[in-house]
């Protein structure tokens, strides 16, 4: 019952993003809550959880918000499944192992959607906007990553503590 | 059997990834109604979406006026509370006098422009990343919003075109998107270009002739030649460039409309149905 409780939490974030975080972008570029939470349970969690949360945020964001269907589902699936892969060779828990994670995370997310937005014919200066915008988010994500990966992981733990009560299988 | 079809996960990992690229090169660039599906999950986020967006105003004004309050010193407890709950009232008065003004302006442009069939309503959300610009409206197929529909601010200025709609909400793509491009007037020239976005907040008016004598200062409105009303009121120049060996000039135009704090909109339900 209590994974729900993760899937509620990322409607939450997403609301928030969609009206809340407009007031604290820095040099107009917004930090992505739902990309951080996603990314740090596909981190603690590893590739099955990836590609659950991230398919679920991604589409229902997609579907309110963007006009291509799975502009930043695609990215934000591949980001967290690479994510998970990768977590089983590396200590989950740490804040540094996060803050990294965030960080390159953040600028392959924008770079898939930039390739996206090639092949869908947007005109823009590659290097530019990867600079303007992937690179201040990526910085941006990661040291919020920095100061809320111990409450995640908290919140991780609170939500995997009845694991063996209910059948993992049971729920998605 | 190789190894790479024994790991399911893989396969099923690359099989969404192939699906996911196939509907967004199947959804992209389209004007269309949404599914049911789409559409049911919209209704369900839209009414706390827009509560939220509401809310969102308010407590900006409400974190600065706590922070004030801090540094009254402590002996004026009792009138730091007085302070506080007037504050508080006087917040909700400004907000009621706020919506109040933008309710007015709205009504007076509906008045003063009754050629134009138009539909009031409120944002509901914006698109929570930094590559698009798009936002979301309380109204859709059920108040008979179509795509293509030109979306105005509450004066009248251009904000964008409504793209997907669903039985009771829309999605709108604002102006200064990089996908959006309208076709544009310069009010004292008559030049002719097109507006487009650049996701930055600003817009770029492209394809002016050489010879244009664009101006800064200029009004730009949209030129009637698309399925848009003409005369709505685009933005005003800023800066007129020309790259050496360029065929066209363009024009930097600051957008009429104030992206920041839109709350409400107008939905233009009369478009002329011919170009596109």
């Amino acid at each position: 019952m209590k994974r729900l409780y993760k899937y509620l939490l990322i409607l939450l974030l997403i609301i928030l993003q969609s009206s809340l975080f407009k007031f604290i972008d820095i040099l107009g570029i917004k930090p992505d809550a739902v990309f951080i939470f996603v990314l740090s349970l596909s981190l603690l969690n590893g590739p099955w959880e990836a590609v659950y949360l991230s398919l679920f945020a991604g589409l229902v964001q997609d579907v309110i918000f963007n006009n291509a269907l799975g502009v930043s589902t695609f990215s934000l699936f591949v980001v967290s499944y690479i994510t998970g892969l990768l977590s089983k060779n590396v200590f989950k828990e740490s804040t540094f192992v996060a803050f990294v994670f965030t960080f390159l995370g953040t600028l392959l997310y924008n770079l898939i959607i930039m390739f996206s937005m090639v092949l869908m014919k947007y005109q823009f200066n590659f290097l530019e906007s990867l600079l303007d915008v992937g690179m201040i988010q990526s910085v941006y994500n990661s040291l919020i990553v920095a100061f809320v990966y111990r409450y995640i992981v908290a919140f991780n733990r609170y939500v995997s503590e009845n694991k063996k009560l209910f059948s993992r299988k049971s729920w998605f | 059997m190789p190894r790479f079809f024994r790991n399911r996960q893989l396969i099923l990992v690359l099989l969404i990834a192939v699906a996911l690229i196939a509907a967004m090169a199947y959804t992209y660039d389209t004007e269309r109604y949404l599914t049911k599906a789409e559409s049911v999950i919209g209704s369900v986020f839209t009414p706390v979406g827009k509560a939220f967006y509401r809310m969102t105003n308010g407590i900006s004004d409400f974190f600065s006026s706590i922070r004030e309050i801090g540094t009254l010193r402590a002996t004026n407890e009792k009138l730091q509370k007085e302070v506080e709950k007037l504050r508080k009232e006087n917040i909700e008065l400004q907000e009621l006098k706020n919506e109040n003004l933008r309710l007015k302006e709205a009504l007076d442009f509906k008045t003063e422009n009754p050629e134009l069939d138009l539909k009031l309503a409120s944002i509901t959300g914006k698109n929570p990343g930094n590559w698009f610009n798009i936002f979301t409206i309380d109204r859709g197929k059920r108040d008979g919003i179509k795509p293509g529909m030109a979306v105005l601010d509450e004066k009248g200025n251009m904000v964008g075109q409504v793209t997907q709609v669903g039985e009771t909400w829309a999605k709108v793509l604002a102006i200064i998107d990089r996908d959006s491009s309208v076709s544009a007037v310069d009010v004292r020239t008559r030049d002719n270009g097109i507006v487009r976005g650049d996701s930055q907040g600003g817009l770029v008016m492209i394809y002016l002739p050489l010879d244009a004598e664009v101006l800064e200062g200029d009004i730009i409105t949209t030129s009637g030649m698309s399925r848009f009303p003409k005369g709505l009121v685009i933005g005003k120049v800023e800066k007129v460039t020309k790259e050496p060996g360029a065929l066209f000039k363009q024009a930097l135009v600051k957008p009429a409309a104030d992206f920041e704090r839109l709350e409400y909109v107008f939905v233009v339900l009369n478009m002329t149905e011919t170009g596109k």
